[in-house]
């Protein structure tokens, strides 16, 4: 398999009912972050070993420029949006076949900070269910071997 | 002329020549072409690449406020210029320097404010 170095950007974070409305170019940081919950299973007469209860949520998370002079802008959207399921469609870069789309839920970010500088503040909304991976390297990995390029 | 064809290279000329009228209309003279300047002036500068947004690019633009010589009368005319574009830059911190160029190669003595600008791109 040939080294690959993957970088973000140019790309685009659609947000929204479909077509969504996009907000990538507010965004200087986009992640999907994972979280395992692990828990003990409960030892019976059969299974006295039994392997840990797990389970992976899902979070779109990253960082975004302030922008709470426009009306239209991503932090007013989520102020609005706040506690909202909402559909998102994530393409960390356009040249690239790979794009995340899914349902999250909005949260309202921290609004303002330092005077006199440009202002990032993170965000994370929990995810609902599983994102779908379409393109990219999850297709690649869905091929047969032998119809890798 | 210009020799910029390239998108991403005209948006962000585009942003410079914002940054320059909107210091204009603060009522501080200013230029980004050192061949036309003529201090009491401000001044912008070409900027550094320093990142940017998913479908965006940041930029660090220096602009120098530039004192015509190196006494105090000179001094107290960029601070009254600064002060003019002060709310138009969007940035609170200006230091003291010295701006050099081909034409000034031993320097003047300026406020340089470096100013954040993100581009969508």
């Amino acid at each position: 398999m040939p080294f690959k170095d993957s970088r973000q950007g140019p790309g685009t974070l659609l947000i929204g009912t479909a077509p969504g409305t996009e907000y990538g170019f507010q965004a200087s940081a986009v992640k999907l972050v994972p979280s395992v919950d692990s828990t003990d299973g409960t030892p019976t007469l059969a299974v006295p070993e039994p392997p840990p209860q797990t389970t992976t949520t899902y979070a779109l998370e990253g960082t975004a420029i302030n922008d709470y002079t426009d009306p239209a802008g991503l932090q007013r959207y989520c102020y609005d949006h706040d506690g909202e399921e909402q559909d998102f469609v994530w393409t960390p870069n356009t040249a690239d076949a790979a794009v995340l789309t899914g349902q999250c839920t909005i949260r309202a970010f921290e609004m303002g900070g330092d005077v006199g500088v440009q202002v990032t503040t993170d965000f994370s909304w929990p995810c609902t269910g599983k994102p779908l991976w379409t393109g990219g390297a999850a297709e690649l990995a869905a091929e047969p071997a032998g119809k890798r390029k | 002329m210009s020799v910029v064809q390239n998108p991403i290279a005209a948006a962000v000329i585009s942003a410079l020549d914002d940054l320059v009228f909107a210091i204009q209309a603060a009522g501080c003279p200013c230029t980004r072409n050192d061949q036309d300047f003529q201090p009491p002036a401000a001044i912008v500068t070409p900027p550094s690449f320093v990142g940017g947004t998913l479908a965006g690019l940041t930029v660090n633009v220096p602009v120098y406020f530039v004192a015509p010589d190196t006494g105090m009368a000179g001094w107290e005319q960029i601070m009254e210029l600064y002060g003019r574009a002060y709310h138009a830059l969007g940035s609170r911190d200006a230091v003291s320097t010295l701006w050099v160029s081909p034409l000034n190669p031993d320097g003047l003595p300026a406020y340089l404010v470096s100013v954040t600008i993100t581009i969508e791109g």
